[in-house]
């Protein structure tokens, strides 16, 4: 092998090292198609080791860092950026200064920001009448609404004959019909979308309300949790665990923004921004955990919200503020949002946080944007 | 092996075509094409995915074989099916001549050809192209991973058909859900990014012939700055395209261009907050 067969040969391996899930059937597709493909400098190199040794746009960063360090030194490819135009892989908001980024939720060792509080949100362990509520939000959560997939399933007591089965089983009786086989549609929960405010001002309620996340995540499939402060993080994968503890401390190191600024407005942009979150949302039971306390510029977020309202199937604002009976949505803000809003519902504790299921089921039934209702002496 | 065309030839055929690809898709495609394997397309909707299928199949001289994924597609939709009816017919009315065989109840002429299994059977003459597959289950994913890394399918009935050549097969996503790493480890992967703004003019030059150059340097240019705009829905080539259209159709009735393509602009946008947006950001 010459050095630069050596080299080549090495980089698949040089990727896995970096995390890629680079497989020995890929690694050999990239050997022979550096063979075949046209190859007259580093760019091309990169195109051919993108189009075979990366299966998702999120691995290109990393797959373009291990490519320019492996072959540092390498005439050429010092600048072999892949092109910039059209290949490097764009934010999802490209050309925007200051964009608040999305991050996957991974432990990994990012530099907060200043404004972001310093040091991991210490987290205590659940009291006793909190396990107890825990314990019973499964049977709470058996309230939360389903839908009607397009798909058929097999059911003794569906409503549709499914003739090619039912032919199938008349094979075995000579062609005679004896039973009629039936089908149904398929029942799932309907998804849901989490957004959990867990910056300063929520501080009293975004453990309590990311232990109940964290409950229904587990009880429910379909369920997608991400939380916002001065950066969005999407937490679904920490709050799979089936210990609630252990969710929980995963939760403080892969989310780096607890206890620190808000920025509800760009939050819910960035979520909205995101190509693979909008199909999220659809048709989605979306429920905010925040107090809309907006810093500065109601506007984006009244916005956002109102998107985010026409996206989903309901929309549910839960505030640890709307504890209080006397409370009224008066800021700019929650007073903006509150015509798209289907129900702006108590979240203080976990106790109130437990009756939510039922509430919802309700508002299930309901048309939309029902929220002002409840305050309706107040507008008038 | 399919059509041994190299990456320049590649690139001309399919401008030809009408499709100015990239020199990452031209690296891609080819490399689907020599190594015989399935090519993985993802990008923004209204990038031209699913055009790259049909174009594909038309530069290769084959047909484009087209299966269209949504919520529950199984494989009596995608591979094949018994035609059930006739079977019961056909035993009805053979019955009355005497004993049926149950092998004449399997014969060709009752089995349904779905797309994947048409494209099995004409590896050579066929594009197939799997669209949209995050908009099917993942049950049906798991259902493609055979297909997809040996280019056989196991039919009860029939046995195991396998295609005598690699079938060229383009995969395209939309992302609304994550797909599987067994489905992506099998395919060859390419992220189709919107155009940058030479051949975005060139795409709509060649769709809306005739176009004053004046006016599609300005509409590209306008349509890059929309991109850049926090809208809910980004305009794609589709749009643009659309929207030259929609403005050489004003300004062949005397409109003159800017008012054209002003007036035209519900062609590009097609939600009312981001035409608001649009229309303040005053691109045109």
């Amino acid at each position: 092998m010459t050095p630069a067969e050596h080299l080549l040969a090495g980089f698949p391996g040089a990727l896995r090292a970096a995390g890629l899930p680079v497989d020995p059937a890929r690694a050999a597709d990239f050997l022979r198609a550096v063979r075949i493909a046209r190859l007259r400098d580093a760019a091309d190199l990169a195109r051919i080791g993108r189009a075979t040794l990366t299966g998702s746009r999120e691995e290109f960063p990393r797959f373009d860092t291990v490519f320019a360090a492996w072959f540092a030194g390498t005439p050429g490819v010092a600048s072999a950026e892949p092109d910039e135009e059209t290949e490097a892989p764009p934010r999802d908001r490209p050309g925007r200064e200051g964009v608040m980024q999305v991050s996957a939720g991974a432990a990994s060792g990012r530099a907060a920001s200043p404004d972001e509080a310093a040091g991991l949100k210490a987290f205590r362990a659940a009291g006793e009448d909190e396990r107890r509520i825990l314990d019973g939000l499964r049977r709470a959560f058996a309230q939360l609404p389903e839908v009607r997939r397009r798909r058929w399933i097999t059911a003794p007591s569906g409503r549709r004959i499914d003739l090619p089965a039912t032919a199938r089983a008349a094979r075995r009786t000579f062609g005679e019909t004896v039973v009629l086989l039936r089908q149904r549609r398929e029942v799932r929960p309907r998804r849901m979308l989490l957004l959990v405010d867990v910056s300063g001002s929520m501080k009293a309620q975004s453990e309590t309300t990311l232990r109940f996340a964290q409950a229904l995540t587990r009880s429910r499939g379909q369920v997608e949790t991400f939380t916002f402060g001065t950066r969005l993080t999407r937490v679904t994968p920490a709050l799979r665990r089936r210990d609630g503890e252990a969710a929980l401390a995963r939760l403080a190191v892969a989310v780096s923004d607890f206890d620190g600024g808000t920025r509800i407005g760009e939050a819910l942009e960035t979520f909205l921004a995101t190509l693979t979150h909008g199909g999220l949302a659809r048709g989605a039971l979306i429920l905010v955990f925040s107090d809309g306390l907006e810093r500065g510029d109601p506007a984006p977020m009244i916005a956002a919200v109102h998107r985010l309202a026409r996206l989903g199937h309901r929309l549910v604002w839960v505030s640890p503020l709307a504890a209080d009976p006397r409370y009224r949505p008066a800021t700019r803000a929650m007073a903006g949002i509150l015509p798209d809003l289907d129900a702006l519902l108590p979240g203080d504790s976990l106790a109130s946080l437990a009756r939510l299921p039922a509430r919802i089921a309700a508002i299930e039934r309901q048309p939309r944007g029902e929220a002002w209702r409840a305050f309706r002496e107040e507008a008038a | 092996m399919p059509a041994p065309l190299d990456q320049d030839a590649i690139a001309t055929t399919l401008a030809e075509a009408g499709y100015f690809a990239d020199e990452g898709l031209v690296t891609a495609l080819y490399l689907a094409l020599e190594l015989g394997k399935p090519l993985l397309l993802e990008g923004m909707p209204g990038v031209g995915k699913t055009e790259v299928g049909n174009v594909l199949a038309r530069v290769l001289g084959r047909d484009c074989m087209r299966l269209q994924c949504y919520e529950g597609i199984d494989a009596t939709r995608a591979l094949y099916d018994w035609d059930h009816v006739r079977q019961l017919l056909h035993v009805r009315v053979a019955e009355r001549a005497g004993p049926v065989a149950t092998a004449e109840l399997y014969a060709p002429e009752f089995l349904i050809e779905m797309p994947l299994l048409k494209a099995l059977r004409r590896a050579g003459t066929t594009v197939l192209l799997i669209d949209e597959i995050d908009r099917a289950d993942d049950a049906f994913e798991a259902f493609l991973l055979e297909f997809l890394s040996d280019f056989q399918i196991s039919i009860p009935e029939i046995g195991t058909v396998r295609a005598d050549e690699p079938v060229v097969t383009i995969l395209t996503s939309n992302r609304t859900r994550e797909l599987h790493d067994a489905l992506r480890r099998r395919c060859l992967y390419h992220w189709i990014d919107y155009p940058d703004p030479a051949r975005e003019r060139a795409i709509v030059e060649s769709h809306a012939p005739g176009i004053a150059a004046e006016a599609a340097a300005r509409l590209v240019d306008a349509v890059a700055a929309a991109r850049r705009l926090p809208l809910v829905k980004r305009p794609g080539i589709a749009e643009s395209v659309d929207w030259a259209r929609g403005a050489m159709v004003l300004e062949r009735q005397g409109a003159p261009w800017p008012d054209a393509l002003r007036r035209s602009l519900g062609l590009l946008v097609k939600d009312p907050e981001d035409r608001a947006l649009v229309e303040r950001a005053e691109l045109v």
